[in-house]
């Protein structure tokens, strides 16, 4: 191996984000003294991402068949769709369990600040399935940022034609954790949003 | 008020490094006095900005963070450790080329909303005189800065607000205008704005009570009174409608002409505008009264008395209205650090430490 080749692992390694060169050259370093069967499979698969994973053309999930299993998958209430902003919004969600409908991700969040527009987001598709599926409802789950709530806004705007029951997940008091310790503004929106008992 | 038995902000210690002209100074003050003297251009303001930018987490001075570290260094560091009443609780903030780093009890923490209700502090400064006859922007961020302080929720809110206006104006200096990505951004604006409205005028309704008293006990006879002119109404609905009626004219200007960052304050004294009929005299009056509502105000909102910086005012002061400060000052008990090039001019009552500023050197007096 020439340390050419080590170079221009690291300068490629050191692309990805959160990984500064110092950290990718440690990773490099570490790849050589590891077993060479890990390194070949971590080469390998990484090497199969592009023609393994696709965006699924319903929903815009990355998974190894298109449509996603989750789209593909007929015991999911097809009628109920939950907006995410990203894919791990996604995981998040389903790792909980009881949401049985299906998903619909946006791949970002309205921010014409950050040169984010509503074109830029999968809103089309998101228009399309909710016209041709007989949605009954659709669930916004973006984060309660200024940008998630501009988001929700845009969403229900660009569903306002079909009729479609357009709703917005909670924000408030995380559970198991403690009133003394949760933040004023948070306080403050959860007592706003207070429901009847 | 029963001050005595409030609990203070009050600093037991306080460290610098490579602040301004400080290269390094460590400084035991007096809990209650402390007069900083030295002649203009020692670096006697330095202090007090240090100690301003421990609560306030930003200069009073600049918003370059490059001016604040000594010349030819990398970064510079503030620390202090603060009394009894709040447990000995240990400030540092670190300000370098990357940010700025902060820590409480040597943990690193990320401030939120509650941390600058944790600190209190009144800075009155001479730049406070245009209190009265400047612009909009000094008396919105007269109340702002101290409704940072009384309101937990309020910084979130307001940078919240910020963002939410960055991005309308951002949507309205696009050609075609972009109504799916307007219209979100209105409700955000109208949301977030009416919160705002209704947060200052709370706030502002009890700053004027203090404010009466204030010009009373000081002009012995005048009736001071603080108006709150939003320039939206605190109603979401009617918020919308006027974003609504502005939008060609937004659209025209290249930003978002009406909202909370358009609003201003009014200062009444015997009900006439004292931006409009105060003497020189009368809008002295005003600044003080302003200043001793706002420390009396956030006394009771934070429940502990804020500690005080006074930068060089009596300069700015007459000899009657200097006394009163002082009077205030003697009765509030609280903490205070006052620069002076004159300190024999500075007549406090209560426990003193003199301190000398020179060439960025801190020697005790």
């Amino acid at each position: 191996m020439s340390s050419g080749t080590i170079h221009e692992l690291t300068a490629l390694l050191s692309r990805l984000p959160g990984i500064g060169k110092r950290t990718a050259a440690r990773l490099v370093f570490h790849l050589l003294d590891a077993d060479t069967d890990y390194v070949r499979h971590l080469g390998a698969t990484v090497a199969a991402l592009p023609d393994k994973i696709f965006r699924c053309a319903i929903c815009g999930n990355l998974d190894e068949s298109n449509p996603c299993h989750l789209c593909a998958d007929p015991s999911r209430d097809a009628t109920l769709i939950c907006v995410v902003e990203r894919i791990p919004d996604l995981w998040a969600v389903e790792t909980g369990g009881t949401f049985r409908g299906r998903y619909h991700v946006l791949h970002g969040l309205l921010s014409p600040l950050d040169g984010v527009g509503p074109d830029d987001l999968n809103l089309a598709l998101l228009h399309q399935n909710v016209t041709a599926q007989q949605v009954r409802e659709v669930i916004v789950a973006t984060r309660p940022s200024v940008e998630g709530e501009a988001t929700a806004l845009l969403i229900q705007q660009t569903l306002a034609d079909t009729g479609v029951a357009v709703s917005r997940i909670a924000a408030g008091v995380p559970h198991g954790s403690e009133i003394e310790y949760t933040d004023a503004r948070t306080l403050e929106r959860a007592l706003a949003d207070r429901k009847a008992m | 008020m029963p001050q005595n038995t409030l609990s203070k902000v009050q600093i037991d210690s306080l460290s610098l490094v490579q602040f301004r002209n400080i290269a390094r100074a460590e400084f035991a003050p007096s809990p209650r006095f402390n007069v900083i003297s030295g002649r203009n251009g020692m670096g006697k303001t330095n202090l007090i900005e240090s100690i301003y930018l421990l609560g306030a987490l930003r200069s009073f001075r600049t918003s370059v963070r490059r001016e604040i570290i000594s010349q030819g260094e990398r970064d510079a560091k503030i620390s202090a450790r603060f009394g009894q009443s709040l447990h000995g609780l240990s400030v540092e903030i670190q300000l370098g080329a990357q940010g700025r780093q902060i820590s409480m009890d040597g943990k690193a923490v990320v401030p939120d909303g509650d941390y600058f209700r944790t600190l209190p502090m009144v800075l009155f400064h001479p730049g406070n005189m245009e209190l009265v006859q400047g612009a909009p922007e000094t008396r919105r961020r007269f109340l702002d800065r101290a409704l940072f302080q009384a309101d937990a929720a309020y910084p979130q809110l307001y940078r919240q607000y910020a963002r939410a206006l960055a991005n309308r104006n951002t949507v309205i200096r696009r050609q075609p205008l972009d109504m799916r990505a307007l219209v979100p951004f209105d409700s955000a604006l109208a949301k977030l704005g009416s919160q705002i409205v209704a947060s200052r005028a709370a706030f502002t309704a009890q700053l004027s009570q203090f404010f009466e008293e204030g010009v009373l006990e000081v002009s012995g006879g005048n009736r001071g009174a603080i108006r709150y002119r939003p320039r939206v109404s605190g109603d979401e609905a009617a918020f919308l409608q006027v974003l609504d009626a502005k939008r060609q004219l937004d659209v025209d200007r290249g930003y978002t002409t009406c909202g909370p960052h358009a609003d201003d304050l009014d200062f009444e004294v015997d009900g006439r505008s004292a931006k409009k009929y105060a003497s020189q005299g009368q809008q002295r009056t005003v600044v003080l009264a302003a200043k001793i509502a706002e420390t009396r105000v956030l006394s009771q909102r934070c429940h502990r008395m804020p500690l005080l910086l006074l930068d060089d005012v009596s300069s700015e002061l007459d000899r009657d209205r200097n006394r009163h400060l002082f009077l205030f000052l003697s009765g509030v008990g609280g903490q205070v650090f006052i620069t002076t090039t004159h300190p024999d001019h500075i007549s406090t009552s209560g426990e003193r430490a003199d301190f000398c500023v020179t060439n960025g050197a801190l020697s005790s007096l």
